[in-house]
């Protein structure tokens, strides 16, 4: 499995260096001017803001391309031909899109904290990092759902035809599903809470990440992802085809 | 001799037309068998369905005695006939993925077929030609101790030089006890080299034989019983 994690990991650096180098340029950007107060200064630090949104939204989408691209690819024939259990690719490409996630909220919520002091390097604090774990969980169940929808699109002969519609629109019900069952749940049980974002902590959001504070929804989330994990396996060993008829 | 490939009832229907249709047909240890057929046969499906990337409906598929699946994977080295090597990667690269991907890869018989192919290892694999993609596939497939090698068109788009290569690498690249199945609608190419063909058409196979009886018993050269064959399909 770590030969898989070393092959996904180094596909994603090469093909999507330039992200990476966002990251960079978007830090050293606000890093640099620090020591004045100056016009540039504080350009820079917009600068550096407006490729900080750019580059953490490109993160996102970038997560979810790692479980969906791969089987779309023509190189998924050396993967499904590989003499490895279908789990194994799964996990790879699981926890590989677990670590993008963690580095773009670590990214996002350093560089607001940076933005905040106009540069000043300051490091994040425990109070900063608590809405992390439940964010992450957040977008890795979104990550995992199109993945799995993209390996059940692709294995249930009615949606085989059309795989991307198919992939799509599986992908938004299951979502709206796991969603709006959370959310009933939670409200009926009074335990919802909704969103209160602070200006002072940025991204240390109150509410609605704090749903995942809670014990149900982050048992549900784990269960849906292991779920998508098991039952695509599963697809991708035994039903899991590519027509290039 | 054993069979190392066996098909039994394999039928294969893409949006309810059928591909292959009751296919039945075994592969014994040691052989060098053509699979041949005209464009849309069904060659490339049988290969993919064998290769478990494509569902029979129904069928069966053994090799070695075990039902095709995960495990059987490591018994079959599978040549595709489209490049499936990532992008960004060079013959190096390939060479180490296929190291890390598949254990009975052997890295030195990769390095002699590098050499006697005429590779360079560090050139990238989008700035190869169509023929040299070829002989990296080739190189790939051939460097594994597989039991079964499934070559899908390895002559498609090659000059006549790279050709004879590629034949030379399969004679002397397999081992002994190993058979490949060669897909191909250039029947010129391996008259030589087959020992067995399988004539496949409209996904149903029309002839199943030793490359020999058909020289001796029929009279005619491969090439000629195909054109025999297939012009009255």
């Amino acid at each position: 499995m770590l030969k898989n994690l070393k092959w996904d990991a180094l596909d994603f650096i090469h093909r999507y260096y330039l992200f990476l180098i966002g990251m960079f340029a978007s830090f050293l950007l606000v890093i640099i001017p620090i020591k004045s107060n100056g016009v540039l200064s504080e350009l820079l630090v917009v600068l550096s803001a407006g490729l900080g949104f750019v580059v953490f939204a490109a993160g996102l989408i970038l997560a979810v391309n790692v479980g969906y691209r791969w089987l779309v690819r023509k190189s998924h024939l050396l993967e499904l031909t590989a003499p490895q259990p279908a789990w194994k690719m799964l996990l790879s490409k699981i926890i590989l899109t677990t670590l993008i996630n963690l580095l773009i909220c670590l990214f996002i919520l350093q560089m607001s904290v940076l933005w905040s002091n106009n540069g000043k390097f300051v490091l994040l604090s425990m109070q900063n990092l608590k809405g992390i774990p439940g964010l992450v969980l957040l977008l890795v169940m979104i990550d995992c759902t199109v993945m799995f929808s993209t390996i059940a699109a692709m294995s249930l002969r009615v949606l085989r035809q059309r795989p991307a519609l198919s992939t799509g629109l599986l992908a938004v019900v299951l979502l709206t599903g796991i969603i709006t069952f959370c959310a009933v749940y939670m409200t009926a049980r009074g335990t919802l809470i909704l969103p209160s974002i602070s200006g002072q902590n940025i991204l240390t959001v109150s509410g609605s990440l704090m749903i995942f504070s809670t014990v149900f929804p982050t048992l549900f989330a784990l269960a849906v992802i292991l779920l998508e994990f098991l039952v695509g396996s599963f697809l991708l060993t035994k039903y899991f085809e590519r027509d290039e008829m | 001799m054993s069979n190392i490939l066996t098909v039994k009832g394999l039928t294969k229907p893409f949006y309810g037309n059928p591909v292959l249709e009751e296919l039945d047909f075994s592969i014994e240890s040691g052989r060098v068998v053509g699979l041949m057929g005209p464009n849309g046969a069904g060659k490339t499906t049988l290969i993919k369905t064998i290769m478990q990337l494509y569902r029979a409906d129904k069928g069966e598929i053994t090799i070695l005695g075990k039902e095709a699946g995960t495990a059987t994977k490591g018994l079959l080295s599978y040549m595709p006939d489209t490049n499936p090597l990532i992008s960004w990667m060079r013959i190096s690269d390939a060479l180490q993925y296929y190291g890390d991907m598949f254990p009975d890869f052997d890295k030195e018989r990769a390095g002699e077929l590098c050499e006697s192919l005429r590779l360079d290892t560090g050139k990238k694999v989008t700035a190869l030609s169509k023929g040299t993609v070829k002989r990296v596939l080739i190189m790939l497939a051939l460097s594994r101790k597989a039991a079964l090698y499934l070559l899908d068109e390895p002559f498609a788009g090659i000059d006549p030089l790279g050709t004879n290569q590629i034949i030379k690498t399969i004679l002397t690249g397999v081992r002994e006890d190993a058979s490949v199945l060669i897909a191909t609608h250039q029947v010129k190419n391996i008259e030589t080299i087959v020992d067995d063909l399988l004539f496949l058409n409209n996904g149903r196979l029309v002839l199943s034989d030793s490359s020999e009886n058909v020289r001796e018993f029929r009279g005619k050269s491969v090439e000629e019983c195909y054109l025999e064959v297939f012009s009255h399909a």
